[in-house]
C-alpha cells in the first residue's frame, strides 16, 4: 500500500527488513528455517517482504490483514481461500503453520506479547502530538488533526514500543501511506501539487493539502517532478529528546488500547 | 483557468517542500530548526485563507464542501448529493448530455470492484467528482472520472466480514460539509472525513437488538443528521443528532404516533403508526417540515404477519425539522387488507392539481398501492387499489422516480402487486404480471405500461434524467434506458448480475456518467 500510493522512491522490499528488525534482529528475515519455509511456501505469491505480488495481496501492511487474529490465519493456511487462489497448507502440520503465523507477524512489526508498561508520559506525548512536535498537522488521532497522513488511531495497536519508536525516527520504513509530493505539470501549463492518491500507466489522481483531488489523464501530463524528500519529517531522532519521543509512543500505545476502529486506508485494494 | 490559477497562487507549502524549504526563510514560523516542519505550519496557518477563499465548491478540482443551501437549492445539477439526489425523493437529474437520441451509445466506461461485502442495497452520492459508496463494512471515495479508489475505511463489524456486518446491508451514507455520516449495523452514527476517509467520530444511539438496527440512509437538515431504525414497534424512533459531534437534538419515538384522529386516517382508529423505519425520509424546507414513512418492524417482517393487524401498518408522518414535533399523520393503508406493508420514500411533488397548485406526496409500497397526500395537511388526495396477493411485491430498495419534464411518476409492479396498475377501485392488476408504470398524479391515469418478461426481484429502482430518459432495472441482469415519455426501450447493457441499488447520474468536468451497483461491482456508463 505504501509503494502504491505515495512512497514513490522507495526501494521496493526495503521496508519490512527494517522493520522486523527492531524487536529482535536475529530473526531477521532469511536467516532461520522459518524464513526458508515461509520463502518456499509464501513469498513464491505474497513476495519475500509478503509485501504483495502479482498473484497475492499485501499480508505485511494491510491494515485488514494486520487485523486478522491468529486464529483466522491459521485456520486460512489451514484451510486456503481458494475462491481468490490461496491454496490450503494443511499438509505443512500444525507446528509448522504456528511457525509462519509468528513469522508473519514478525514482517507486520508486531510483537507477540502485548505491550502493558508504557515508556512515558502518554500526557505529555498527546501535548507534544498536538502542539511541539507538530504531528497532528498531517496526521489524525481520535478525530482531531490532519488528513494528509495516516489516521494514527490504532496505529500503535498490536505494536510494541520499539515498532512504533522506528516508524517515528525511521519513517521511510513505517506501513502506511504518506509520501513524497509531487507537481504536475499539464499540456496546458497548468501546475497541480499534491501527495498521489491513484495512479496507473493511464491515470494519476493528487490530494493537494486543501483536501481536492485532481484526477488527471496521462496523455495531458507533460512532467511529474516527485519531492525526494517525504512530507513525513525524518529528523526526529534529532530533533526531539529519549524522552520526548518516549512521550509520544506512550501516548500511541495508550491511545491504540482503546481504539475501535481499523484505519483507513489509501491505494488499491489489492 | 481560474480554478488552476488558484490551485497554484494559494497553495505554496508544497512547493516549498519540492523546493527543500530550508533556504526559504520560514524561521519566524519554525517550530524545529529544520524547515520541513516550518513548511507544514505554513500549511496549516494557509487552510483557514484556502477555506474562506473557495467559491461555490463541490466541483472537481475543489474541496469537498456540501453547504445547506446546496441541498435546498432543488437542482442538482453535475452532483448527486443524497440519498436520492436532492431532498425531494424524485430520483431526478437534472444533466442533460445523454439524450434519448444519443443513449443507444452509452458506453460502459469503468468498473469498481470490492473484495469484501457486497454493495446490497447501497446508495452512492456523488460530489464533485468523487463518488461515495458505502457496504456493510465498507466506505470507499471513488474518482467518478476513472473509477480509481481514492481512499477506504475499514470498520470491523461486530459480527466480523462474514458474519453480522456482512449481514446487514449499508443503504447509503449522507454528506454535509467535508464530512460523511452512516449508520451502523451496531447501532452507531459514523462520522468521517471526506478527504481522507479517518472517522472524526462515533456515538452509540440505541441498544443492539439482534436482528434490528438501522439501515437507511441518514438524512441531512440543516446541521442535523436524521435517521430512523427498525426496531421492534415500541422501540423505534426516528432521531436527530448534532452534524457537528452526534449529540441527540430531538428524538421522536413511535409510541408517541397517535392512534386515531388522523386527517386521513378513515376506519383505521385501532392501528398505530408505531412501527419500524425502513427508508429515509425527505424534507421540504419552505415548510421546514420532514416527512417520513414506517413500515412493519423487522420481528414482524415476515409473512406470518395477519391481516389487518396493527404491525402491518405503514404511516405517513410529516414532522417539524427543528423540534421533531409531529405535525400529522397518515395511514398508508387505512383500509388494508394486506399483509405487511413497506411503504418508499415518501416523494415530493410541485404540481397543479385538484384545482389549485399544491404540494403532494407520493408513496409507494410494496404492495402496490400509490397513495397521494397534501403536503401541508396530510389529506389523503387520491390512492390506486391495493392488490394484496403481491405480498412478495418490489423490493424496498427499487425506488420509484418522478421527472419533471413529462410530469409523470414511475414505479414498478411486479408478480401482481400492480404499482399504480390500476385506477381508483376500477380493477386490480392480473396475478403474476410484471411491469414498468407511469403513472399521472393529477389524472390519476396511467399514461403507459410496459410488462416485463422478467419474474425476478425489482431489487433496483428508477431514474429520470431532465432530457426525458427513464433509467431502470426491470429484475433482469441489466441496465436499462428508455423513453419517459412513453416506455420504449432505447438502451442495455447485460451486467451479468441483478442490479443492487437504483442508478444515480453525475457529471464530471461536463461528462454526465450513469453509474449502478450489482454484486461487489459499481458500474458506470457515459458517452464516448
Amino acid at each position: 500500500m505504501l509503494l502504491v500510493t505515495g512512497a514513490l522512491a522507495q526501494a521496493p522490499g526495503k521496508a519490512a527488513g527494517a522493520l522486523a528488525q527492531a524487536p529482535e534482529k536475529k530473526d531477521q528475515p532469511g536467516a532461520t528455517p522459518v524464513a526458508a519455509l515461509f520463502a518456499s511456501n509464501c513469498a513464491v505469491c505474497h513476495g519475500s517482504d509478503g509485501r504483495g505480488g502479482e498473484r497475492a495481496p499485501n499480508i505485511a501492511t494491510d491494515p485488514e490483514m494486520v487485523a486478522l487474529s491468529d486464529a483466522r490465519l491459521t485456520e486460512i493456511l489451514n484451510k486456503g481461500v481458494l475462491a481468490s487462489g490461496m491454496p490450503l497448507f494443511s499438509f505443512l502440520g500444525d507446528e509448522k503453520i504456528r511457525e509462519l503465523v509468528d513469522y508473519l507477524r514478525l514482517l507486520q512489526g508486531i510483537s507477540g506479547s502485548a505491550q502493558t508498561q508504557l515508556p512515558g508520559d502518554p500526557v505529555a506525548g498527546e501535548q507534544m502530538f498536538f502542539g511541539s512536535a507538530s504531528c497532528s498537522n498531517c496526521h489524525m488521532v481520535n478525530g482531531r488533526g490532519g488528513f494528509l497522513g495516516d489516521d494514527l488511531t490504532a496505529f500503535a495497536k498490536g505494536r510494541s514500543a520499539d515498532i512504533v519508536r522506528a516508524a517515528i525516527v525511521h519513517p521511510e520504513d513505517a506501513p502506511g501511506r504518506a509520501g513524497h509530493p509531487v507537481e504536475v505539470e499539464t499540456r496546458d501549463g497548468a501546475t497541480y501539487k499534491g501527495l498521489v492518491r491513484s495512479r496507473d500507466n493511464f491515470d494519476i489522481v493528487l490530494q493537494s493539502e486543501d483536501g481536492a483531488f485532481h484526477s488527471l489523464l496521462r496523455d495531458r501530463i507533460v512532467h511529474i517532478t516527485t519531492s525526494s524528500q517525504p512530507l513525513m519529517p525524518q529528523d526526529y531522532a534529532e530533533k526531539l529528546s529519549t524522552k520526548q519521543i518516549d512521550d509520544l509512543i506512550s501516548f500511541l500505545l495508550r491511545n491504540a488500547g482503546s481504539a475501535k476502529s481499523a484505519p483507513a486506508s489509501g491505494g488499491d485494494e489489492d | 483557468m481560474n480554478k488552476r490559477a488558484r490551485i497554484s497562487a494559494h497553495r505554496p507549502a508544497l512547493a516549498l517542500l519540492l523546493m527543500k524549504g530550508r533556504r526559504h526563510g520560514l524561521a519566524a514560523l519554525s517550530i524545529f530548526r529544520t524547515g520541513r516542519c516550518s513548511a507544514l505550519a505554513a500549511l496549516l496557518l494557509l487552510l483557514p485563507f484556502t477555506v474562506r477563499s473557495q467559491s461555490a465548491g463541490n466541483r472537481p478540482g475543489l474541496p469537498i464542501a456540501v453547504r445547506a443551501q446546496d441541498l435546498e437549492a432543488g437542482k442538482l445539477e453535475s452532483n448527486w448529493l443524497t440519498y436520492y439526489g436532492d431532498y425531494s425523493g424524485r430520483r431526478y437529474s437534472s444533466l442533460a448530455e445523454i439524450t434519448p437520441a444519443n443513449v443507444a451509445r452509452l458506453r460502459l466506461q469503468w468498473v469498481f470492484h470490492v473484495r469484501s461485502a457486497t454493495f446490497a442495497g447501497a446508495a452512492p452520492v456523488a460530489v464533485g467528482g468523487i463518488v461515495y459508496i458505502a457496504t456493510s463494512s465498507d466506505v470507499y471515495a471513488v474518482d467518478g472520472r476513472s473509477g480509481a479508489m481514492l481512499w477506504r475505511h475499514t470498520r470491523q463489524g461486530s459480527g466480523g466480514a462474514e458474519g453480522g456486518a456482512a449481514a446487514r446491508p449499508n443503504r447509503g451514507i449522507a454528506i454535509f460539509g467535508s464530512r460523511l455520516y452512516l449508520t451502523t449495523e451496531d447501532a452507531h452514527l459514523l462520522c468521517l472525513d471526506a478527504r481522507s476517509g479517518n472517522q472524526l467520530w462515533e456515538v452509540a444511539f440505541g441498544e443492539r437488538k439482534d436482528g434490528s438496527g438501522p439501515s437507511s440512509s441518514p438524512l441531512i437538515v440543516r446541521n442535523k443528521v436524521i435517521f430512523g431504525v427498525t426496531v421492534s414497534d415500541s422501540d423505534a424512533f426516528i432521531a436527530a443528532l448534532s452534524a457537528d459531534d452526534g449529540k441527540q437534538i430531538w428524538r421522536f419515538e413511535m409510541d408517541s404516533a397517535p392512534n386515531g384522529a388522523t386527517p386521513s386516517n378513515e376506519g383505521a382508529g385501532q392501528a398505530h403508526c408505531g412501527s419500524a423505519v425502513w427508508m429515509p425520509g425527505t424534507y421540504d424546507s419552505v415548510r421546514n417540515t420532514i416527512y417520513w414513512t414506517t413500515g412493519p418492524s423487522d420481528s414482524t417482517h415476515a409473512s406470518s404477519v395477519q391481516p389487518g393487524g396493527d404491525a402491518a401498518s405503514g404511516c405517513l408522518l410529516a414532522l417539524d425539522a427543528e423540534d421533531g414535533k409531529l405535525k400529522w399523520a397518515a395511514h398508508i393503508a387505512p383500509r388494508s387488507q394486506c399483509a405487511a406493508i413497506v411503504p418508499q420514500v415518501p416523494v415530493l411533488v410541485n404540481t397543479t392539481g385538484h384545482g389549485a397548485p399544491r404540494g403532494m406526496i407520493a408513496v409507494a409500497d410494496r404492495n402496490g398501492l400509490l397513495s397521494v397526500y397534501d403536503r401541508e395537511s396530510g389529506k389523503l388526495l387520491s390512492d390506486s387499489a391495493v392488490n394484496c396477493s403481491g405480498a412478495a411485491g418490489p423490493a424496498i430498495s427499487a425506488a420509484p422516480s418522478y421527472s419533471e419534464p413529462t410530469r409523470l411518476f414511475y414505479g414498478l409492479s411486479s408478480q401482481g402487486a400492480g404499482l399504480a396498475a390500476t385506477n381508483g377501485k376500477n380493477g386490480s392488476s392480473p396475478a403474476g404480471e410484471n411491469a414498468i408504470v407511469a403513472y399521472n398524479l393529477v389524472s390519476k391515469k396511467i399514461a403507459w405500461k410496459v410488462p416485463s418478461t422478467v419474474a425476478g426481484d425489482f431489487s433496483s429502482g428508477l431514474l429520470t434524467t431532465s432530457t426525458g430518459l427513464l433509467f431502470l432495472s426491470d429484475g433482469s441482469q441489466s441496465l436499462k434506458a428508455a423513453d419517459a415519455a412513453t416506455g420504449k426501450p432505447l438502451w442495455s447493457f447485460t451486467i451479468g448480475q441483478t442490479p443492487a441499488s437504483p442508478p444515480i447520474s453525475y457529471a464530471v468536468d461536463g461528462k454526465q456518467f450513469v453509474i449502478v451497483t450489482a454484486g461487489k461491482d459499481l458500474f458506470a456508463f457515459a458517452l464516448p
